[in-house]
């Protein structure tokens, strides 16, 4: 008996000696993802107190669509990201218009913080340093448009949780920092419930990104499209 | 009063609902009144069906009640009323609906499948002045392409200022000349009077989204015949348009545009006369940037080409949000550039809690009526119409 957890042990750590970069980030995602497609609700909390909360879809890697729910005014401006594009439906026009990836969410959170939960796909990974409890990781974008071109995360040997990360601009200068917590049982795993985005020059402006509610859910294509935005609810 | 019970029927038996009540208020300078003053409900619903994986069917109704004080008379719009089926790649929507088309702001161009409420021509908010038309809108999405069709079986004509309104602008000479009555439209006259086009639309790798569009319609722009019996007839013609939108995200700034453009569209010069037909090619081309701090910059094109006149102008658009959003300023100017054409509209939106929304904006308008023909520019007749309009409006 113990002779088989030692050698298990040593499967499972020899393991982690041979995993690549992009694996590890594999691993991360599946801890983020529950699958390829899904559902979010999610509330955003500034500095100044202002609630947000949205409740989104997500299908594959390039396809999101986010109902705002709070604040009231901005209740029915729905915004749609499809790879490097993105639209706001705009209520009093009934239609969507074209907007910039820089557009704001809420706050610290930039859209790009929920819509876009994979780094894998989006990023190339390196591994910049190890320790007994983390690898380091440098991730760098590989796609126009992203929200931060480059990122460095923290990701736990043991379970593949992400830790924290640094959102950087490509010259390496840090934008923001954010922390992965609130871990607990949800769509099937235990996964990051909590990101706390700080601005690295001013960290008292931070906004927390709280994930309230997280399932499986299957939607139909045409859902993410700009021409149907604004047609129905999620 | 059978829309309005049907509608509480489903109302009360539906998944999702929402309620609006406000009031609108304008103040006219030169009437020294009220050229508007309207208490409103709107009330919007959805309600699912039989849903299956992939596949989401609804219902969706929104109906506004208002009251004008001034006319002492209530109105009951039905702006929205369809059944729609999404499935992985298409959707269809049956029923009373708003269909937008265009990607520019201020003036609508493109924005030609419904036609509209010109009672008040300084009220540009769009979705108040479209009128829901019963259509069939069909639309297919095989990635990156979009296809639709749309067919609406009995139009709906504009509706025109009447004369006891404040925008009724026929000179006072002409004031006491006979109005006509609209021309009506049946289901009898099914495919006579139908109006139906289709559009096609195309997202490019680089994130260029480029539509182009044609519709078989009757003509939206407001005019009145001066007929042989020294009448004013408000014509409206069957006409075709061509057209295209196209927009693209570049960093923070967005380029976006319209073009149109009408076939033997009726006109006349001045506002009502002895009417001819041109070919009209509309653009308006923009682009717009959101900088720090909640600014937001917008500057367009606007050009009309008649065979024998064009109008050029430019508009610019500027907000700033203060307090995470909750107040707005802003300003639209739109400056005629080879005509008098002057209209400045600053606007302020204050958002408080539990869904109330407060906004005051001026319209001041300038413009010429002189020369009696297309080079007058647009405004002109509206240059007596400065104003100051109040809304305030509670989601419950």
């Amino acid at each position: 008996m113990i002779k088989k957890s030692v050698f298990a042990s040593l499967l499972f750590f020899s393991s982690l000696l041979a995993i690549s970069p992009e694996e590890i980030i594999r691993e991360a995602d599946g801890v983020r993802n529950p699958g390829e497609s899904y559902y979010l609700k999610v509330e955003v909390r500034s500095t100044d107190d202002e609630t947000s909360q949205f409740l989104v879809a997500i299908k594959g890697s390039g396809r999101t669509l986010i109902e705002t729910v709070r604040p009231t005014r901005d209740k029915g401006r729905n915004l749609l990201m499809l790879d490097e594009n993105m639209w706001v439906y705009v209520p009093n026009l009934k239609r969507p218009v074209r907007v910039s990836l820089h557009q704001k969410l809420s706050g610290e959170a930039a859209n790009g913080d929920i819509s876009r939960m994979r780094w894998s796909g989006d990023y190339d990974s390196v591994m910049e340093a190890e320790d007994d409890q983390s690898w380091t990781l440098l991730l760098t974008a590989n796609k126009r448009g992203l929200t931060y071109d480059k990122v460095r995360v923290w990701i736990q040997k043991d379970n593949f949780h992400p830790i924290k990360a640094e959102y950087l601009t490509g010259g390496g200068k840090v934008l923001k920092n954010a922390a992965f917590t609130g871990y607990r049982a949800i769509a099937g795993a235990v996964r990051p419930t909590e990101i706390i985005i700080a601005d690295a020059v001013r960290p008292e402006e931070k906004s927390v990104i709280t994930i309230l509610e997280m399932e499986e859910k299957s939607y139909p294509t045409a859902l993410f499209n700009k021409n149907t935005l604004g047609s129905l609810g999620l | 009063m059978r829309v309005f019970l049907a509608f509480v029927f489903l109302f009360a038996r539906c998944a999702a609902m929402e309620l609006e009540v406000g009031y609108q208020s304008a103040y006219g300078f030169v009437e020294d009144g009220f050229t508007r003053n309207v208490p409103y409900l709107q009330t919007c619903f959805e309600r699912e069906l039989f849903s299956q994986e992939e596949t989401l069917q609804n219902v969706r109704g929104a109906l506004r009640l208002s009251y004008d004080l001034e006319k002492e008379e209530g109105r009951v719009d039905l702006r929205e009323l369809f059944y729609q089926c999404l499935g992985e790649q298409t959707q269809i929507k049956i029923g009373v609906q708003q269909i937008p088309w265009g990607e520019t702001f201020g003036f609508f161009i493109a924005d030609i499948v419904n036609p509209r409420d010109y009672t008040d021509p300084l009220f540009n908010e769009i979705d108040w002045i479209r009128r829901a038309v019963f259509s069939l809108n069909f639309q297919w999405f095989p990635d990156p392409f979009c296809f639709q069709l749309i067919v609406t079986p009995v139009p709906l004509n504009n509706i025109l200022p009447e004369k006891e309104d404040p925008f009724y602008i026929v000179p006072p000479a002409a004031a006491a000349l006979p109005l006509l009555p609209r021309r009506s439209f049946a289901l009898d006259n099914f495919p006579h009077d139908a109006e139906y086009g289709l559009r096609a639309g195309y997202l490019m790798e680089g994130g260029l989204d480029l539509s182009l569009f044609y519709y078989r319609h009757y003509s939206r722009d407001p005019l009145l015949e001066l007929t042989p019996q020294n009448a004013l007839n408000p014509l409206t013609e069957k006409i075709h348009t061509w057209g295209g939108s196209f927009s693209k995200a570049c960093e923070e700034t967005v380029f976006r545009g319209d073009i149109v453009w009408h076939r033997q569209q009726p006109i006349t010069w001045p506002l009502f006369g002895q009417v001819e037909r041109q070919h009209l090619v509309r653009a308006i081309l923009g682009a717009d940037r959101q900088f720090e701090k909640g600014w937001c910059l917008g500057l367009q094109y606007h050009g009309d080409f008649w065979e024998e006149a064009s109008l050029h102008a430019a508009s610019f658009r500027v907000s700033k949000e203060f307090m995470e959003g909750r107040r707005c300023l802003a300003l639209f100017v739109y400056k005629g550039l080879n005509n008098r054409d002057l209209w400045i509209q600053p606007k302020v939106t204050l958002y408080f809690e539990e869904g109330l929304e407060i906004s005051l904006r001026g319209d001041i308008v300038f413009g010429t009526v002189k020369r009696g023909n297309p080079r007058d520019g647009v405004l002109g007749r509206f240059r007596d119409k400065d104003r100051l309009f109040l809304w305030i409006s509670k989601t419950l």
